[in-house]
């Protein structure tokens, strides 16, 4: 009997590994650390199973980043620059975009959360791009915060019906963005009002 | 005279007996057991030839006492036979009837809320729970034509929390009993859901035909279903988590003939297969098979059994496109993959000894472009891999002459584990990418339980099972939960 039990474990184990011929379907590149699968980021273009990043950047981490030792591309006037958005072009003004969007326009927000609107100017955007800029220093276009708080602003639904929702789908984006970025200027100075607050101080233990 | 009585008890007793173990967990009945209309069972047959000539009044009285054990045996095998597929019903035909089950128990999640417990159930604290509830409407309208329907009756939805990461949000079915003569009375609405509805016509034994929403003849466990005739409280993971569908709408064909003292079996069914809805979106059918193969001698009985099931699921959203110049409402597919689920089973009864082990094996491949998707806390789009999945238990249980029965049970499974909506990333419902979004296909587990099964009487068991479960990652390497939980259940059958 105990032969006829481990005859049937062996060949499902033995099954199990006939995997499909590809880990993911269609344009698709597989992430072993997650299990999942994913778009190659905009301005990558997918081959073999990977994504193939602009000159200069590697693909890593699901991201085009810089090779050591490269300088980012210049952009040219008057030239399409969607490519270089996609690895590294977003802006202190589209992460203010972000801020007033998510926070500074919800309903709730500057009722019971109005220090943290103001803290992170939410409803300036002037003071909030000066700043993003000092954060940054200068470097806006090569911020990873910036670019993942941006990219994340279209499923946050922060313009949800319930502002509650909106509220919390703003800061479930900044805990995914700056939770992986404690040391980041910009996530540092996000964290600074939320910490502050009492209300919120207990939730964000992305900041700790 | 009394003596012929008693003897025709004893062998309708033995025949009803032998019939009854045909339920789920007890193996099917061989040539060897299997009594028919004109020849009694074998226990029967032996039994009358124990009692030695001559002291009639002795004779009577060791009768009398085998008589009552043996009705005994038969009101407890009585329930499980009713449960099983192919009841002692079918050879008498009758109009209608209504049985069933319910149990009713206590849960308790031995872990610090902090653990991660709490994704799993809403609560660590000890609870006592309404199980199941289910009953059957069991009718024999011709010789060879019988319908079946099981309802589940469930307190749910009531209490299912829809929503965790987007704000918290729980369905609440309470309202107002307008009928009452207090006007502050309140109900909750509660659920029927129908776990099996099938007709079915008996050509021979050979070959049954059925029709309607079946359990999927799949392995040895789906098929044991109810609580009173599982031996283990806790579902194999490869039912709990659906790596096969557990029932299916469609055609169902089914039957077993003997060689020997084996018993040769097969099952094949074409169905809508998996679906998110009732209906199937696509032409293409799903089919399956189950076959066995079953032996009984002096030394117990063993059954060896493979199945088997292919299908494709698609999902799709329906929305207005613009077609020529104007609007239509048209399908568009969002999920599409094929599937195949394989599996293979091995029970083996050796005197009060049973054995029950099952392995499945089940792939899915996606067309490009249909994947199922979920969205990440940052909002960014994740897409299910193509992948093998896989789960396995073994279990053995040893029934005592004091109506004791316990038992140990390992499991370990690679599988999807599937993610309560509250607990998934907030998607656009704008942007439906099918009802199977929120899972992770990163997961893996690794279960060790031991139970005790008491019969307290013919019809109520207290069922006791202790278990430890480990998840990690899909390499059985970081492990991200370790919770040990009991579960307590009275199960009565009527």
């Amino acid at each position: 009997m105990p032969v006829q039990l481990i005859a049937v474990f062996v060949l499902v184990l033995t099954l199990a590994n006939c995997y499909p011929d590809k880990p993911c379907a269609g344009e698709l590149v597989f992430d072993d650390e997650s299990a999942l699968c994913y778009s190659c980021p905009k301005g990558a273009k997918y081959k073999n199973q990977t994504c193939e990043c602009p000159e200069g950047y590697e693909y890593i981490g699901l991201k085009c980043v810089l090779k050591d030792g490269e300088m980012p591309a210049v952009k040219d006037a008057g030239k399409d620059d969607s490519d270089a958005k996609a690895y590294a072009g977003h802006t202190c003004a589209e992460y203010c975009g972000f801020q007033k969007a998510c926070i500074g326009m919800n309903a709730l927000a500057p009722v019971v959360l109005s220090d943290i609107v103001t803290g992170l100017h939410a409803n300036d955007s002037a003071a909030c791009e000066s700043a993003c800029k000092a954060d940054v220093a200068d470097k806006e276009a090569m911020d990873e915060a910036i670019s993942c708080l941006v990219e994340a602003q279209p499923s946050a639904m922060c313009d949800a019906a319930d502002p509650q929702k909106g509220l919390e789908g703003a800061f479930g984006a900044i805990g995914a963005c700056c939770g992986t970025r404690k040391d980041n200027p910009l996530c540092k100075s996000i964290c600074k009002p939320l910490k502050a607050n009492a209300l919120t101080s207990s939730m964000v233990t992305f900041c700790d | 005279m009394t003596r012929f009585k008693h003897l025709t008890l004893t062998c309708g007793l033995c025949a009803a007996f032998s019939l009854s173990t045909a339920g789920a967990q007890d193996l099917p009945p061989t040539a060897a057991t299997e009594p028919t209309a004109d020849a009694p069972a074998p226990e029967a047959a032996a039994a009358t030839t124990a009692a030695p000539a001559g002291d009639l009044a002795a004779e009577v009285a060791a009768l009398r006492a085998e008589v009552d054990a043996l009705k005994a045996k038969a009101e407890e095998a009585e329930t499980a036979a009713l449960l099983a597929e192919e009841p002692a019903a079918a050879a008498e035909p009758e109009m209608i009837r209504i049985y069933g089950f319910m149990d009713f128990g206590l849960d308790k999640f031995m872990a610090p809320k902090t653990n991660g417990a709490a994704v799993v159930k809403p609560t660590t604290a000890n609870t006592f729970v309404f199980g199941n509830l289910n009953l059957y409407v069991d009718a024999t309208p011709l010789e060879h034509l019988r319908c079946l329907t099981e309802f589940r009756l469930t307190l749910s939805p009531h209490g299912e929390e829809t929503s965790v990461i987007g704000g918290f949000a729980r369905i609440d079915t309470t309202a107002f009993d307008f009928s009452s003569p207090s006007s502050q009375y309140q109900i909750r609405q509660s659920g029927i859901y129908i776990e099996r509805a099938w007709s079915q016509y008996e050509f021979s034994k050979a070959f049954r035909l059925q029709w309607g929403m079946f359990l999927t003849p799949f392995g040895i466990w789906n098929l044991d279903h109810g609580s009173p005739t599982l031996i283990s409280l806790i579902l194999p993971t490869f039912i709990a988590s659906q790596m096969v569908p557990t029932r299916l709408l469609g055609l169902h064909g089914y039957g077993s003939f003997f060689v020997g003292n084996s018993e040769l079996g097969y099952a094949i069914h074409l169905s809508n297969g998996r679906t998110p809805t009732d209906f199937d979106f696509t032409e293409d059918k799903a089919v399956g098979a189950r076959v066995y193969w079953a032996y009984e001698s002096d030394f117990g009985r063993i059954v060896l059994g493979a199945s088997g099931y292919v299908g494709r699921y698609v999902d799709q959203k329906r929305a207005l496109t613009p077609v020529g110049g104007g609007l239509q409402i048209l399908p568009e597919t969002v999920v599409d993959y094929m599937e195949e689920v394989l599996g293979f089973d091995v029970a083996l009864d050796l005197g009060g000894l049973r054995f029950r082990a099952e392995s499945v094996v089940h792939w899915i491949d996606y067309e490009p472009g249909k994947v199922e998707r979920g969205l990440s806390a940052a909002g960014t789009p994740e897409y299910l891999p193509n992948r093998a999945e896989w789960s396995g238990y073994a279990l053995a249980a040893y029934r005592t002459p004091w109506r004791l029965e316990p038992y140990l049970s390992v499991e370990s499974s690679v599988n999807k584990a599937a993610v309560l909506p509250g607990f998934a990333a907030i998607e656009n419902p704008n942007d439906w990418h099918g009802s199977q979004s929120y899972s992770t296909p990163n997961s893996s587990s690794v279960t060790l339980s031991v139970g005790l099964n008491v019969e307290l009487t013919t019809h109520t068991q207290l069922k006791t099972q202790l278990a430890w479960a480990k998840a990690y990652d899909r390499h059985f390497e970081h492990k991200s939960l370790d919770v040990p939980f009991l579960y307590v259940r009275l199960v009565d059958s009527f």
